[in-house]
């Protein structure tokens, strides 16, 4: 029976090739969508699964209460919390302390860079990273021996049979030798811990007594906790741990279970979104692409099936029940989307690569996955089922009596539904394509944002320790290429954050008060180089030797000090004090998405990561070759890597998410036109006679299409009425995410609409020109 | 066989009701080749797919085999149509994505009989229709006397013991539709029950029974010998 349907559907199908196509097509599509969403969320979701204790493990993590009342999530703790985590918590099975970092490794002449962990010895024990060699699992229990990866081995030695060898790091001048006692597999990219080497941890506390304090945040902690145990209880337990050591450090631990890190993340002490916003975010665009797709299967049927409508009427007088004709057209539909499933497994193979590198997804692909098996078949039958169903039933009501008796069954039954779903259709392109303009403008708007100096004239290149040691002869050879105006050693890039510090103490300041304030550590230029704004008082200069203890301090860090005449004040910041020389203001520490941060400018060697440099006159390209002859002099061994600040990368990644948009509205547009267009050809060719009849009453050409594409315009108008107040609002949620952000730009929504309007309209008038250009008598005729 | 008692087939609109057939009492009984002719609008088509149950009688009790037709469900109704009644029409009507083997086939395949005794039955309308070398030709290849001869094939494949036909020879030429009315005589007389719709009289004159429809009404009922 159904290799009797299967004949009939594959005939009628092979009749009408251009519906078939379009079918096919707009299907193959929004399967390759879906399917590429699927694997995009499997692939988050099957994050960390290979460790044998993965429903136990959490790591432990402290949320900080900031000088506003705002909290914040803060993973590494002092390395001395062990000790009471043990004692206090016995639920806590195990704990392994973590601590990532990357070192440069020697093997004759060739070096490389790793990245790696120091990790406690029951690390192994604790999490599943299967050992390839060495095997018992105390391999990281002494000081100087490593584990590294069959990864890393075969870059050192060329081959994975290394136990027993040396590693040889070099740290500056100063080179060490590790004994390799294991290798493990590499870790999978689906592990949110990733490293190429385990040394032990002992041997950094060896290296950085200092992370034994108590405020200290040098490890991350990670704990298996024993079987049944309530997190509840042990998140009340562990809670004041940090404030019994120290009240004044205002920090309540809890853990935050393995499972969920790479889903959320923690934002003003409440859990917020984190992978799980772009798991939502494809998952709803995927599944509004497959739902055009299938509307578009809806919609061509529909019209189709008034073809078929007789086929349906002879088989109900042949004695085929109602259900035996829904049965062979689902089972019609399911071969169309066999079909273009298969396609679209083809598709997605080649798409992959290219997703991963857009959207740094990390998808993979294997058909000999079950589960991915299971999404295939899950998607083929949701997608049959969805735009199958509905012609279905629509065909099976069918009456035979009007149908043989020869009646032509009216196009215009169904047709509001049928325009409705149009309406959906462009729907999504237009919120679509709004959206991604609104995100673009703010993308603008950042980086053309005034942040007092020119963007496109400061280069921002990162410091090293070579650099670092010939700072003066660095900056002397730098400003005598001509243009360069200033350079200066830093820890903040203007909007790129810096060292967050809550050791400030100031006159009249409640001692069990710890707010944190932003520090910039810098030199004599900062101020030339990023043109800093001073409202009072001076930078620093050469010619104050005293000024090596003194501080500037912006308006919003004056008024949480209190101070009136901020001048002259003393404050001591990380146990340094020092008086206050100048305030500046309008200076953005944080990225632009949160507001003016207290900061403090102090002269101090300590972590500048980064050098700027600012020039007035000649061009980056010309300027870079210079520099980079300057940087070889100074820095042999890395290499040299300068961005202009206009082109840094913005902390929001914004580019991602137009793109996202971008890419969507694409798919959606273009599907949605493929329906429309699938569809005025329908309906041209249903209106033949009608056309004809007004050609030869002395209608042209023209006057034809225009008749035609009023129909279109009245339904894309709805669509746009519905799409422009979504786009508004899913606009301003957006845009109020920043609290620096560009006004709703009006101009986007007409843009939006014209668009849409226009490709909407072009793809409609291709086929009502084929139908409207007819000799007229030929159409009379072909009725 | 059949048993029509008081039909009033009549539709409303908003301020009037609009006959189609008035007050029909009709009996018809196993093996009688009845021809139902009228001007166009009298009725004809309406009460043959009464008969056929392809339509509902707006009042009225119908009885088929002494069994109330009335009164029978959407799922009976299949049942009626899959075992005892076969359709001919004035356009054949055949599916044009079918073959000829398989358009004969289909009320088989729902009737539900099995592959091997489908094919027996197929291949035994195909021989007595002088179509086998045509079996695996579309529709749309056969002339239309060709396609009538299918469409009656479809019909009694599945051994109907009613046969209702409206306009079998409308689409054909006079020589093909001759053919078609010997074809049909030829299985009344092998104990099939007809009915048939016609305009034209001389086709007419192969059943014994004439009844004539005037606006609904049963204006004349005159059985030959």
């Amino acid at each position: 029976m159904i290799r009797n349907f299967l004949k009939t559907s594959v005939r009628f199908l092979m009749r009408n090739k251009t519906y078939s196509l379009l079918n096919f097509l707009c299907l193959s599509f929004g399967l390759t969508c879906a399917i590429i969403a699927a694997l995009y969320i499997l692939n988050i979701f099957s994050y960390d699964k290979f460790h044998k204790n993965y429903d136990r493990l959490y790591q432990v993590e402290a949320i900080v209460t900031f000088f506003n009342g705002d909290r914040f999530l803060k993973e590494p703790l002092s390395a001395s919390l062990v000790g009471d985590l043990n004692a206090n918590v016995p639920e806590l099975e195990a704990i392994t302390r973590v601590v990532p970092g990357g070192l440069n490794f020697i093997n004759g002449d060739r070096s490389f860079t790793e990245q790696g962990i120091y990790a406690d010895d029951n690390f192994l024990n604790i999490f599943s990273f299967p050992m390839a060699s060495g095997g018992n699992s105390n391999e990281i229990s002494e000081l100087n021996t490593i584990v590294i990866s069959e990864r890393m081995a075969l870059k050192l030695f060329e081959t994975t049979d290394c136990i027993g060898k040396t590693a040889v790091i070099k740290d500056n001048e100063k080179q060490e030798a590790y004994k390799i006692t294991g290798v493990i597999r590499n870790v999978p990219s689906q592990s949110l811990l990733q490293f190429d080497f385990i040394i032990p941890l002992s041997k950094f506390l060896a290296g950085n007594p200092l992370a034994n304090e108590t405020g200290a945040s040098s490890c991350h902690y990670w704990a298996l906790v024993s079987e049944n145990s309530d997190i509840t209880k042990i998140n009340n337990k562990i809670r004041d741990l940090i404030k019994n050591q120290e009240t004044t450090l205002n920090q309540e631990l809890f853990l935050f279970p393995l499972r969920e890190k790479i889903l959320y993340n923690y934002a003003g002490g409440r859990r917020v979104w984190d992978g799980m916003q772009y798991v939502v975010i494809f998952g709803c665009i995927a599944f509004a692409i497959l739902l055009i797709a299938c509307f578009n299967f809806i919609n061509l049927a529909v019209a189709m099936n008034i073809k078929r409508y007789r086929e349906a009427g002879i088989k109900k007088v042949a004695g085929a029940s109602r259900s035996a004709i829904i049965f062979q057209y689902l089972t019609e539909t399911f071969v169309i989307t066999a079909i273009s499933l298969l396609f679209s497994i083809i598709l997605v193979r080649l798409l992959i690569p290219l997703v991963n590198s857009q959207f740094n997804a990390g998808i993979s692909f294997t058909i000999a996955d079950f589960r991915v098996v299971l999404i295939l078949a899950a998607i083929m039958i949701s997608t049959g089922i969805l735009s199958g169903l509905l012609p279905a039933l629509y065909l099976s009501s069918s009456n035979p009596l009007s149908v043989l008796k020869g009646e032509i069954v009216k196009s215009h039954s169904y047709s509001f539904f049928r325009q409705s779903l149009i309406v959906f259709q462009f729907v999504i392109p237009v919120v679509l394509i709004i959206f991604m303009m609104i995100i673009k403008t703010q993308d603008n708007y950042m980086r053309d944002y005034d942040m007092g100096f020119q963007n496109d004239k400061l280069i921002v290149i990162g410091n090293t320790r070579n650099l670092e040691a010939h700072e003066g002869s660095l900056k002397t050879d730098l400003l005598s290429i001509p243009g360069i105006e200033a350079v200066s050693f830093t820890n903040c890039i203007p909007a790129r954050g810096t060292t967050v510090s809550n050791e400030v103490t100031w006159t009249g300041k409640d001692a069990s008060e710890k707010l944190h304030f932003w520090c910039i550590n810098t030199d004599y230029q900062y101020n030339t180089a990023i043109n800093l704004n001073i409202t009072d008082g001076r930078y620093f200069s050469y010619s104050f030797p005293s000024d090596s203890a003194s501080f500037l301090i912006n308006d919003i860090a004056a008024g949480v000090f209190e101070y009136d005449e901020p001048l002259g004040k003393t404050i001591s910041v990380d146990g340094k004090e020092g008086t206050i020389i100048g305030v500046f203001k309008d200076f953005h520490s944080v990225d632009l998405a949160g507001p003016f941060a207290p900061t403090i400018i102090s002269l101090s060697p300590a972590s500048r990561n980064n050098i700027l440099i600012r020039f007035s006159s000649g061009t980056y390209s010309s300027l870079k070759d210079k520099i980079r002859d300057v940087y070889i002099r100074y820095e042999p061994e890395m290499s040299f890597a300068p961005t202009l600040y206009k082109d840094l990368p913005s902390y929001s990644n914004l580019d991602m998410s137009s793109d996202l948009a971008g890419t969507a509205c694409f798919i959606a547009l273009l599907l949605a036109c493929l329906g429309l267009s699938g569809l005025a050809s329908f309906s041209a060719s249903s209106r033949t006679k009608e056309i004809g009849i007004r050609k030869t009453n002395g209608a042209t050409t023209l006057s034809v299409i225009k008749l035609l594409g009023i129909g279109y315009t009245r339904w894309l108008i709805i669509s746009f009425i519905i799409a422009l107040p979504i786009a508004f609002l899913l606009g301003r949620i957006f845009l109020m995410r920043f609290y620096f952000h560009s006004p709703l730009p009006l101009w986007v929504f007409v843009a939006g609409v014209c668009i849409t309007y226009t490709i909407a309209l072009l793809s409609v008038s291709v086929q009502s020109w084929r139908a409207a250009s007819r000799n007229p008598v030929e159409a009379l005729r072909y009725e | 066989m059949i048993s029509l008692k008081n039909i009033y087939k009549y539709y409303d609109s908003k301020f009037q009701r609009t006959f189609v057939l008035k007050d029909i009492d009709l009996e018809i009984s196993e093996g009688e080749f009845v021809t139902i002719m009228g001007p166009s609008g009298a009725g004809k088509s309406t009460l043959l797919n009464i008969i056929g149950m392809l339509d509902e009688p707006s009042e009225g009790e119908y009885y088929f085999l002494d069994q109330p037709a009335h009164k029978l469900n959407e799922k009976k109704k299949v049942e009626f149509h899959r075992n005892f009644v076969g359709f001919i029409f004035q356009a054949f009507h055949l599916i044009d994505e079918m073959t000829v083997y398989e358009n004969i086939e289909t009320p088989l395949i729902y009737k539900g009989v099995k592959s091997k005794e489908r094919q027996g039955l197929v291949a035994d309308m195909l021989d007595r229709f002088n179509m086998v070398a045509k079996k695996d030709l579309f529709p749309a290849q056969l002339s239309g006397g060709q396609q009538q001869l299918v469409g009656i094939a479809r019909a009694i494949v599945g051994k109907p013991k009613l046969l209702l036909a409206d306009e079998p020879t409308g689409n054909l030429h006079s020589d093909q539709g001759k053919q078609i009315m010997e074809l049909l005589s030829q299985l009344n007389s092998e104990g099939i029950t007809i009915i048939q719709v016609t305009h034209n009289e001389e086709f007419a004159k192969y059943s014994r029974r004439i009844i004539r429809l005037t606006d609904g009404l049963i204006s004349s009922d005159n059985i030959s010998n």
